[in-house]
Parts: structure tokens; C-alpha cells; sequence
């Protein structure tokens, strides 16, 4: 017992268990990669502003004939990029007499805000999944008994006028190096995998 | 050798020895024996050294605490109240602990969209941010892995992806988590019964109860389940102090951990944090005995499929593709 003992207690002091392996503290991630923000905010009252002025959709557009052409990129609105399949143009979605509604199939106003009966024209099947809950993203409760669900609509993810999802940047990949001297083990072995 | 010296000495020793029953020890025996004496006992304190090193030692209240099944209510509370106090030496938040039962006629599936998921990772921090994972060394309970297009085998994969963006035109992404499987393998392989599943379908685990012998997690065919080597390092300010027994208290060094479906969260009608980050909304979930929930939308018009179905574990979280 007493050489036990007395085994350990050199062991201790001369420390032949060498340094416990340094741990890697890795950098906080940001506060972006787990935000519950949606994708875009879409524009449901939209001001066109220029030269510090500001102005309704109508300002302008009640004076200008609606064009019958393909958009033209060099139009007033050169941020605008129309990438949605065959609708090349602008009143195909939007209302020729009143710039401040868009327009369904049939002819009838839709408000900006409900700008999904515009969308489900085309997209039956995906709107059909929005409704049940099953494309797009819902968020806060799935019990309606407890509270609210909020159930994104079509442009709080899709850009109408370019409606791929955007690419994006993955947030940081896991890290498999937590201990220091782990890490150097792993290198080293490799090393001598390479030599060999 | 020399038997002269031999008949001198054994008189001498045996002198000795009643020397020391009648308390007369010669001076030079006197500090042998206290040398060796003080030699062992220094030996003694330097070998239980490392014992300095221990922090944070069980209570004797912790050590008696009872399973969480046997505890009563007011036992429970006691240990929700010490949590709590711990929670706040350790890292200075008000953490509120509940223990939240599981809701009648509630049983959770998850559905996942594999042609929604880009691969962006946002779910994996958003559960990491969410349950209160130690964040060196780093434990995520998914993993997300990039497959080339046209497989299922998973040694195909790779959870180490970092391009500019994501989605690769080459690739989809399998986010892989704890399934919370109808029979599953892991609480049978459980030496201690530390690993339950509850009647909502989520198999959870007492952290206080389990020994750290990872069985569960070799037992598990998805790689769910996370051994926490070192004690969890977490920053003050990304505490979250809405915390649950058993599910994202802080989990002490030496003991496995899992997803849990958020129950802290769930239970209370809420939505998991990984969906609610999802910027795809490639996750589904919800309520599996309800008709008219998500869940069982797509269960009755996607086809629908699960992970090494042949390992019979019947996985409550479904994948699907939509195109």
C-alpha cells in the first residue's frame, strides 16, 4: 500500500501524466446564424423614392401609358430584374390601370398585401402545400390552442421578381479540433502515414 | 555469512521491540519511525493530489437525489430550485427550470423536405443557441451532411462542406438528428434505466442519473447521441435561461445528451428552434394523432421515407422529396 502510495506521489511530483490536453475554445458564432428573420422583407406599401422626393405607384403611372413590351432594363425601375419563367412583363402581375394593386387572372384587383392570390394562378399544387402548412416556413406555435401560428407568405421568401431562392452562406461548419494536443497527435500520425 | 553478527543482532532487535511497548525508544529509532512515518503520509497527500483538481464535488443532496421517475413533486421542485442556483453561481443568469409533462392525445412527428434544405447550417446553431450545447469543445446534436446527388450512402457524405454559397448543384443536404424512434435501441441498451421514452414519443434522459458508460450512444444506428467529455463550456450571454430538467439545463461533465425534439418548448405549443430558423422551411412538425396537422398532410400525400429502415427502430422524423 505504502509503495503504492509512494509510487503515485513521485509519479505526481515529477508529473509524468504530462500537461491534460489544452482545450481549443472556438469563437462565438453570430447571432445571424440562428436568426428566425425571414428571408426578405417584402415592400407591402410601396414609395418609390428619388432625388429626395417620394412618390406612390399612381404619381407616375396614372400619366404613363402601360407598356405592351418586354420590360426594358433601363426603365425607371433598373433595380428590378424580371427572372420569372415565361412573364416577361410587368403587367402580367401587375395592374395596368392602378400601379398600387396587382391582378389575378380574371382581371380583379389584389392587394399587395395579398399577394399570394396572384401567385396561386400558376402555382397550384406549391400553393395548396403553403396552405396546408407544408411549403415555406411557419414559425412561433404549432398548437393553435396555445397561441398563433405565423405562416410566412410567398414573398417573405421569394422575390416575385426573381423567384429562385437565393444561394446563401453557410453558417460555420462543426469543428472536429476541441483539444490541442489531440489535434497534434492527429498531425503527427498522419505525418508518419505520409512517410510511410 | 557472518553468524556472529547474526546471534548479536537478534538480541538486539527483540531488545528493541520492548523498547518500544515500554515506551523507551532510543532517539535514533525514534526519527526512523517518524521519518517513515512522515514519509508515508507526505506520500499520502501528494498521490491524493489530483483530488484538488475536483470542482464543483457532489453534494451530499445531489448524491442522494432520486430518479426522476421516483421522485415526488416537492422532491422535484427542490431539485429544480438547486438548479437553479447552480445556473446562477456558474454563469450569473436567472434561469427559470420547469418540469414540463408531456400533453395528452400528443404524439410529435417531424417531417423533413429534402429538396427545400440548402444546406446552410441554421438549424444547427439555432438548436446549439437553443439547448444550451457546450460550445468548446463543440457538441451539435445535427448534423448536417452534403451527399452527392443520386446516393443514400451516408460514407458518401460529409458534414465538413464550407463553400462561398450553398445549395452545390452537385449535392443535396441530409440533416440527421435524433428520431425519436417508436422502439428505440438506445434505452434498451440503458444499464440504468437512465433513458426513457416519454408517452409524447420523445425519449428523453435524466443527466443526472446517467452514469456516462455510452452505451446508448453505440446502441444508436443514426449517431444521435453526444458524450459530454469535458465539463460544457457555454458564454454568459448565450445562456438561455428557459430551461427544462430534462431537457436544456446545463448538463454536467461525463454524461450523454440528445436532441429532444425542444420539448421545453414543444410541450408548451411551440414551434422546435430548428424549424424556426429554417430559412427554407424545409422542416415540418407538429402533431401526428391530430388528422388535420402538418405532419399528417404530408404523411398522407409525400412519399415519405426514414433512415435504415431495415434497422426496424421506426423513426418518428420522416424525410420527403417535393419536386
Amino acid at each position: 500500500m505504502a509503495v503504492v502510495f509512494l509510487v503515485l506521489a513521485i509519479s505526481f511530483i515529477v508529473d509524468i501524466w504530462g500537461e491534460p490536453p489544452k482545450r481549443v475554445i472556438h469563437p462565438t458564432v453570430d447571432q445571424a446564424n440562428f436568426s428566425q428573420k425571414p428571408a426578405r422583407t417584402p415592400a407591402l406599401n410601396p414609395i418609390y423614392v428619388k432625388d429626395g422626393y417620394s412618390y406612390r405607384c399612381n404619381d407616375c403611372h396614372s400619366v404613363l401609358e402601360p407598356s405592351d413590351v418586354q420590360k426594358s432594363y433601363i426603365s425607371a425601375h433598373p433595380d428590378v430584374i424580371l427572372e420569372h419563367g415565361a412573364n416577361n412583363y410587368c403587367t402580367t402581375c401587375h395592374s395596368p390601370d392602378n400601379r398600387e394593386r396587382l391582378l389575378d387572372i380574371n382581371g380583379y384587383d389584389v392587394a399587395f398585401d395579398q399577394s399570394h392570390k396572384s401567385c396561386l394562378q400558376c402555382h397550384g399544387p406549391i400553393y395548396r402545400d403553403w396552405e396546408a402548412g407544408v411549403h415555406g416556413r411557419m414559425n412561433d406555435y404549432w398548437d393553435t390552442e396555445r397561441g398563433p401560428t405565423r405562416k410566412l407568405t410567398c414573398v417573405e421568401c421569394h422575390n416575385p421578381h426573381q423567384p429562385k431562392f437565393p444561394d446563401m452562406q453557410p453558417s460555420p461548419a462543426p469543428n472536429i479540433n476541441n483539444y490541442i494536443s489531440f489535434l497534434n497527435q492527429l498531425m503527427t500520425s498522419e505525418e508518419s502515414h505520409a512517410s510511410r | 555469512m557472518h553468524p556472529d553478527n547474526n546471534q548479536d543482532n537478534t538480541p538486539s532487535s527483540s531488545d528493541h521491540s520492548d523498547g518500544f511497548m515500554n515506551t523507551k525508544v532510543s532517539r535514533r529509532d525514534f526519527l526512523k519511525r517518524s521519518a517513515v512515518v512522515g514519509t508515508g503520509a507526505a506520500a499520502l497527500v501528494a498521490a491524493m493530489s489530483p483530488l484538488r483538481l475536483l470542482k464543483d464535488t457532489l453534494t451530499a443532496e445531489e448524491f442522494v437525489q432520486k430518479h426522476y421517475k421516483e421522485m415526488s413533486s416537492e422532491e422535484l421542485d427542490r431539485v429544480l430550485k438547486r438548479i437553479e442556483r447552480k445556473v446562477k453561481e456558474r454563469y450569473g443568469v436567472d434561469a427559470e427550470v420547469k418540469d414540463i409533462k408531456p400533453m395528452d392525445g400528443v404524439e410529435y412527428v417531424y417531417a423533413l423536405n429534402l429538396s427545400r434544405c440548402n444546406g446552410s447550417r441554421r438549424c444547427v446553431h439555432a438548436c446549439v443557441n437553443e439547448n444550451n450545447q457546450s460550445r468548446s469543445p463543440e457538441i451539435q446534436y445535427i448534423s448536417v451532411f452534403k451527399m452527392p446527388k443520386g446516393t443514400f450512402d451516408m460514407e458518401q457524405g460529409t458534414r465538413d462542406y464550407n463553400p462561398e454559397t450553398v445549395p452545390e448543384d452537385d449535392s443535396f443536404y441530409l440533416p440527421v438528428q435524433c428520431f425519436q424512434c417508436e422502439e428505440p435501441p438506445c434505452t434498451k441498451a440503458c444499464p440504468v434505466e437512465a433513458t426513457w421514452q416519454e408517452k409524447d414519443g420523445i425519449t428523453v434522459i435524466d443527466y443526472d442519473w446517467c452514469i456516462g458508460c455510452r452505451y446508448c450512444e453505440a446502441a444508436c444506428p443514426y449517431w444521435a447521441r453526444r458524450f459530454n467529455f469535458a465539463e460544457p463550456n457555454i458564454p454568459k450571454e448565450r445562456i438561455n435561461p428557459s430551461m427544462s430538467y430534462l431537457s436544456n439545463r446545463p448538463r454536467p461533465k461525463g454524461v450523454v445528451e440528445k436532441c429532444h425534439f425542444c420539448l421545453h418548448r414543444t410541450r408548451e405549443g411551440k414551434l422546435p428552434a430548428c424549424l424556426e430558423a429554417c430559412p427554407t422551411g424545409a422542416r415540418i412538425f407538429g402533431n401526428i394523432l391530430d388528422p388535420d396537422s402538418e405532419v399528417s398532410y404530408v404523411l398522407k400525400n409525400k412519399r415519405v421515407f426514414v433512415l435504415k429502415e431495415e434497422a426496424g427502430t421506426l423513426p418518428r422524423f420522416f424525410y420527403f422529396f417535393d419536386k
